[in-house]
């Protein structure tokens, strides 16, 4: 049965992860006394600010570069960018919004039928690896793409790689493959 | 001396200020005696003397933890003893750690 060519299958993004910098030192101290929803971790150096609004976990380093995690989709990320950027301004700092960049997206796909995964790895067999007594999952590499497929038997399938664009062709390129391993219903 | 005391202090002190300026009944020397007095008496009073236990329940404003202290702003809180119910608009609480010690500043 050849693999339809048009297959509507939902790819949900879970987490967006952005980096950006503020081109200018920081006060820590300052923004852990007077912003709201802070927690100032002095061990490490970060403070981590979280926003309501898109919600979003900010790691807030005294360099200027700051780490956004927690978005469910690139605008989302962008504006809660831009949003701590403008809180961080408020508190009096010459904050510049430089190097905006989408480092990491995590999405989940689900396959309608179940998949055999030692069958799976053996046709796939150097990029694909299965270590049942590790993990339940098989990881496959898209070198090409930097995006990594964790395939599980349940037709699960997490998808990270740097952009939406990038999992979206991991998912269209990886789908034969998947769909050749499937579990065939009695 | 912990900084969720300070401010209990610091209006202790302000109020001591105001009474020895007018009448000149205490030296600002002795006013810290007695603060430094009171934290001790306090820490000590709230570890051994203070048994009840008080529930409450609000939804979170704000929270903020730097240097040990945590700092909360809650709205619409209940207070919840076994004898009474106290409903507040907004409390804000200052915490820091401690054996079993912590101390709330309401508003």
């Amino acid at each position: 049965m050849e693999p339809d060519n048009d297959i509507a299958l939902d790819i949900l993004i879970t987490n967006v992860v952005c980096v950006f910098k503020t081109r200018c030192h920081l006060n820590l101290r300052k923004i852990a006394l007077e912003g709201t929803n802070v927690i100032y971790k002095r061990d490490v150096g970060k403070v981590l600010m979280k926003l309501r609004k898109p919600r979003i976990t900010a790691t807030i380093w005294s360099s200027g570069k700051i780490i956004c995690t927690g978005a469910t989709s690139e605008e989302d990320a962008k504006t809660g960018a831009r949003r701590l950027a403008r809180l961080l301004q408020k508190l009096g700092f010459q904050v510049k919004f430089a190097g905006y960049k989408i480092v990491n997206v995590l999405a989940v796909c689900t396959m309608p039928f179940e998949i055999r995964l030692p069958e799976f790895t053996k046709r796939n067999r150097p990029i694909a690896s299965y270590e049942p007594e590790l993990h339940p999952a098989a990881s496959y590499r898209v070198k090409a793409l930097k995006a990594t497929l964790q395939i599980f038997s349940t037709g699960s399938i997490t998808i990270t790689a740097p952009s939406i664009q990038c999992v979206a062709t991991a998912v269209e390129q990886t789908y034969p493959l998947i769909f050749e391993s499937r579990k065939m219903i009695k | 001396m912990s900084g969720d005391l300070l401010r209990l202090q610091l209006e202790i002190k302000q109020h001591y200020v105001n009474d020895s300026d007018e009448s000149q009944q205490i030296t600002p020397q002795l006013a810290l005696q007695v603060l430094l007095q009171f934290d001790k008496a306090i820490n000590n009073a709230l570890a051994q003397r203070v048994r009840n236990r008080v529930n409450f329940r609000g939804s979170l404003n704000t929270y903020r933890f730097c240097d040990n202290v945590w700092t909360f702003v809650l709205n619409d809180v209940e207070f919840r003893e076994v004898t009474e119910l106290v409903k507040v608009d907004k409390v804000k609480i200052v915490a820091c750690d401690g054996k079993n010690t912590g101390s709330n500043a309401a508003e």
